[in-house]
């Protein structure tokens, strides 16, 4: 039995490419080594009746043109935005929740800054601008400068138009913005060390670089792709968590007739003559196919999937120079009752429950905690990230009870000193100490807890080093860089060989842009 | 007021090299110039200068690889007496009793390298290689005034062309590199080609010269190949020390100058930039006095140009903003000693041809990156990075015979050092880094009959440089090429008319370069303005 094509891995992308594919006529396989698929995009049981965003607290932008072209808001698909988006615990005082209107924030942030508050509408106006052309590079393959053919001169030209359209200061604003470190960037709008140290937890979010590094600016736009103006920090909330958009997506693979196993580890992509033929289980099932695409991250897909031999020397070692490097640590708490938050005795409010809330006080504080990662260890005061989906979805925990998600950075996957429970528990025990400062039974209300390191990530998801963007997003692996230049239009080198995951561009935790980008290229080869 | 024959063509403030250079093709071209010094003697940050009785030091930049050689042809430096003297190797001791070391003679250098690791012996001569062809590739924009992507000037579109198509006429594979290495830090950057970490500790090194990066910190792989651009002219094929201190080859350009017409007052500080309605029309005195021109040149950084020297009120808000956020970050000290003798290193016993390069205090990435940790948080390194040269090993009329000189280039010291810097700071810092010498030569101490420790205090102090930055601000990418020192102002030119931008914060930076100095003259020229 043969397919026209097997799509390794049944993540978000690899679920959008089967689907484009097998809406074209093709006759598609998806496998998948786990029990559900979803890939990083899943809602998942971490303690009986308790349900957690496993990997991520967001699936990520979808574009648009997938969303309809999938048909996913029919199939169950339609987030909220999250009406808060920062919260920022203070010495003392009540929190700053920072909504996602910008005269909501302006009002929060006089209360500590006048001049922060005068500047935040221009600062979300600059993020919006500035993510805007990101997303339009993101619609299209990456550009290639060497390229001579009418098409790729075609979008350089349209791209450089519209970088035109930005207006002369726009045109600086970007060029200076993308490769600054974040911690220049937010010196330059704002005075107060809470906001900054919380918008610079968004532009390290699983990088492993502190907002020091050059660089981070890039990050922290690239996160605010696809969300509207003053959303910072927002996230696009579904009833039933992350997964849901996992659900929609298979549910639409469904219907345009693509095969769907799981649990199907592939073991092994075959080749022969110089061309992949299909793919190999662990099970032993072999199966051919005329093309076979991995949603795979490049070092698993060249380093561990395909044979070697199949491959330059050059290429195996330009994969094997992709930065991977997953510094995040998820931990997630089933809690019986809501912690009490409370600042000098003041309640916080609901609003204030519904933000992320980011602990650390300064960009000093973000950045000594990654330093660490960077020796190979892990950090003693890690920067931490919570939030409190239960809040607004009570389907993920009994009726009363609550979930905490703790997103705790850094800790190197290949750690120096081997990870060992101990390890983990640290890293647990520092969220649990944060949390308690602000709210003092949260303790005394953990069921349990779970905690998922850059190994466990790695063991459990296939993303080498526990990368939750599959290769570091970073101004060198972007774009025609991402995942290496040979590969960065989804051909790899191996003929019948396309690659369609978060590896490639604009990939990084967009949610099925490079899926569908990748259908395109295959689709524009004859058969 | 003065007369008319008293004006000058163009006043240059500042006798740094790039002054200098600046003065000396105005002078070249006809014109009636002036460079004023606040100092009592020319160079800048490149001097030579007797602290201690029958010493002279370089005392700020001490070693040249950078000068342009046009510069050199065209104003005949070698006639004024510019004579570079090779340094011919750099040893890194290691703590393990072991040393790393480069050597002029290639051959040689495998062969260490074989000691090390055979593959990275291997990939030694690959990476020489690629590093050449990127410069190359860069060297073109070194000599270009940086076109506005901004505008559609025909000037700036054909500038933003002639850009691209320097790219394009690269092989992929070398575009990829370029890119690679316009964007990454140059630890990782170093990671894909080797394997020994004292090989790629040292090497990272010239990733963070005069920058406030670390080797992880993403751009740093820029200031490698920025450090890395001197290396492949046929001038001189590697670092050097002038004859005479650094000092010299300030004084060859400006008996250059001075040959060429040009006027050169010493101990004469500016104190004020004077516009009208939008024009320069010269400059104040500290004396009071008036200098006319209509044109001023300024060798300053930036931020002492625009926000000490003139009134806010007569520049663009926007570009007084940028000015503002040009990020200039001090992160480099000195230590100058007068030896008795020289020190005795342990992994290399005696005295020896090392004595004659550079020792390099870079025994792993860790410990380079742990020396960058310190100073973003505002304290001076406790085991820092030095780079170590003896120039009376070469030059012996540095020092008295028998006796030395040793020059310390010291990472890092942060110019923004909590609570500020002062003199038990300065001589705790002086500690630290006799402390991480004593490590690798244990008589260094005794050998030593005076000490010098300038902080970036003290350089800025000293020689006017803000921040005691010795590039006048960050080699990152978001403050390169059209972008610096301000976006719209990258030509050389400042917002007034008459008003011009010669020194390190312009395009193509630091060093000791003379290139902006002499890109400035070429555009003061082209406008005419007199």
């Amino acid at each position: 039995m043969t397919y026209d094509a097997i799509v390794v891995g049944g993540g978000v992308n690899g679920l959008v490419t089967a689907t484009y594919l097998a809406r074209a006529g093709r006759r598609v396989l998806v496998c998948e080594r786990r029990t559900s698929l979803g890939g990083l995009a899943v809602t998942e049981e971490f303690h009986p009746g308790y349900r957690a965003n496993t990997c991520v607290d967001d699936a990520g932008w979808v574009p648009t043109h997938v969303v309809n072209d999938l048909g996913l808001a029919q199939l169950g698909y339609s987030p909220t935005l999250a009406p808060v988006g920062i919260t920022i615990p203070l010495d003392g005082v009540a929190p700053l929740v920072l909504p996602t209107n910008i005269a909501g924030a302006v009002d929060v942030l006089r209360r500590v800054s006048p001049a922060d508050a005068s500047r935040w509408p221009h600062f979300c106006d600059l993020v919006a601008r500035l993510a805007g052309v990101l997303e339009s590079l993101y619609l299209v393959r990456s550009p290639d400068v060497h390229s001579t053919s009418p098409a790729d001169l075609m979008t350089m030209l349209s791209l450089g138009r519209q970088l035109r359209g930005l207006g002369k200061r726009g045109i600086i604003d970007l060029l200076r913005t993308i490769p600054m470190p974040m911690s220049d960037l937010l010196d330059e709008w704002f005075e107060h060390e809470g906001l900054k140290a919380a918008l610079a937890y968004h532009s390290v979010l699983n990088v492993q670089h502190g907002p020091f590094s050059g660089g981070t600016a890039l990050v922290f736009l690239h996160r605010h792709v696809g969300l509207p103006v003053g959303h910072i920090g927002g996230r696009r909330v579904s009833a039933g968590g992350v997964g849901r958009l996992a659900m929609a997506l298979s549910a639409a693979a469904k219907r345009a007739g693509v095969e769907l196993r799981t649990d199907a580890e592939v073991a092994e992509i075959t080749a022969a003559n110089q061309r992949a033929t299909g793919v190999r289980l662990t099970s032993g099932e072999s199966l051919g196919a005329a093309i076979v695409v991995s949603s795979a991250d490049p070092r698993r897909t060249f380093g561990t999937l395909v044979d070697a031999g199949c491959f330059d020397p050059d290429l195996l070692s330009a994969v094997d120079n992709v930065r991977m490097r997953g510094p995040a640590t998820r931990v997630h708490f089933a809690l019986s009752g809501l912690p009490s938050f409370a600042s000098n005795g003041t309640a916080w409010s609901r609003d204030a429950l519904r933000g992320g809330i980011v602990f650390s006080k300064s960009m000093q504080d973000v950045e000594r905690a990654y330093d660490a990662a960077k020796y190979s260890g892990t950090s003693e005061s890690p920067a931490i990230l919570a939030t409190l989906p239960s809040i607004d979805d009570t389907s993920l925990a009994p009726e009363g009870h609550h979930v905490l998600t703790a997103q705790v950075q850094y800790a190197a996957c290949r750690a120096r000193d081997g990870w060992t429970e101990a390890t983990r528990s640290a890293l647990g025990d520092a969220v649990v100490r944060a949390i308690s400062n602000v709210a003092p039974d949260f303790a005394g209300l953990v069921r349990h807890r779970a905690i998922l390191a850059p190994p466990d990530l790695e063991s459990r998801f296939g993303v080498t080093e526990g990368s939750l963007l599959h290769g570091e997003l970073a101004m060198d692996q972007f774009l025609f860089m991402r995942p290496v230049p040979a590969c960065a239009r989804y051909q790899t080198p191996l003929p019948g060989l396309w690659l369609c995951g978060s590896g490639t561009h604009p990939g990084a935790g967009t949610a099925g842009a490079s899926g569908a980008l990748a259908a395109k290229e295959i689709l524009s080869v004859r058969r | 007021m003065t007369t008319r024959s008293g004006r000058y063509d163009a006043i240059i403030i500042g006798g740094g090299h790039n002054g200098l250079v600046n003065a000396a093709y105005l002078a070249r071209a006809g014109r009636k110039v002036v460079v004023l010094e606040r100092r009592h003697l020319v160079g800048g940050a490149a001097v030579t200068e007797e602290i201690y009785p029958g010493f002279k030091f370089s005392v700020f930049s001490y070693v040249v690889s950078l000068l342009r050689p046009e510069i050199i042809r065209e104003l005949d430096l070698p006639r004024h007496g510019l004579e570079i003297l090779p340094l011919e190797s750099t040893i890194t001791p290691m703590f393990n009793g072991d040393y790393l070391g480069s050597w002029a003679d290639h051959d040689q250098t495998r062969q260490e390298l074989v000691r090390h690791s055979r593959r990275d012996a291997e990939a030694y001569d690959e990476y020489g290689k690629l590093m050449h062809h990127m410069a190359m590739a860069v060297k073109p924009i070194l000599a270009m005034v940086p076109p506005d992507p901004t505008s559609m000037a025909p000037s700036d579109l054909r500038g933003m062309l002639k850009f691209g198509l320097n790219f394009r006429s690269l092989s992929r594979k070398h575009f990829h590199a370029l890119y690679k290495l316009m964007t990454m830090s140059s630890g990782d950057f170093l990671d894909e080609w080797f394997e020994t970490d004292v090989l790629k500790a040292t090497k990272s090194a010239s990733g963070i010269i005069g920058t406030f990066m670390g080797p992880r910190t993403p751009g740093s792989a820029y200031v490698l190949l920025h450090h890395y651009m001197g290396e492949i002219d046929g001038a001189f094929r590697a670092w050097g020390f002038a004859k005479g201190g650094t000092g010299a080859i300030s004084e060859s350009i400006a008996s250059a100058a001075r040959e060429l017409g040009a006027e050169i007052r010493l101990n004469t500080t500016v104190s004020q930039i004077k516009s009208t309605g939008g024009r320069i029309t010269g400059v104040v005195l500290e004396s009071g006095d008036e200098l006319a021109s209509d044109v001023v040149v300024t060798s300053l950084d930036p931020k002492r140009t625009f926000l000490t020297l003139m009134e806010e009120r007569d520049l663009p808000a926007d570009f007084v903003q940028d000015i503002r956020r040009y990020k200039i970050r001090g992160s480099s000290g000195k230590v100058n000693c007068a030896l008795s003798a020289l020190p005795d290193f342990t992994c290399l016993p005696g005295i020896g041809p090392h004595h004659r390069g550079a020792i390099s205090i870079s025994p792993s990435m860790e410990y380079v990156e742990r020396a960058y940790d310190d100073a973003k948080y505002g304290e001076f390194s406790r085991r820092p990075y030095m780079d170590i040269v003896f120039p009376s090993m070469i030059d012996p009329q540095m020092a008295p015979p028998g006796r030395h000189v040793m020059s310390v280039f010291v990472q890092y010291a942060p110019s923004n050092i909590n609570g500020g810097w002062d003199a038990t700071k300065r001589e705790a810092f002086g500690d630290a880094v006799i402390d991480a010498i004593e490590r690798v030569a244990p008589n260094i101490r005794g050998t030593i009959l005076h000490r010098q420790v300038l902080t970036p205090q003290d350089i800025e102090d000293i020689t006017g440089l803000t921040e005691g930055n010795i590039f006048q601000g960050e080699l990152a990418l978001h403050q390169l090429f059209f972008l610096r020192p301000a976006p719209g102002w990258a030509k050389f030119r400042g917002p007034l008319r008459g008003l011009y931008q010669c020194g390190a914060a312009t395009h193509p930076g630091g060093g000791i370069m003379g290139a902006g100095g002499r890109l400035a003259a070429r555009e003061i020229l082209k406008d005419g303005i007199r």
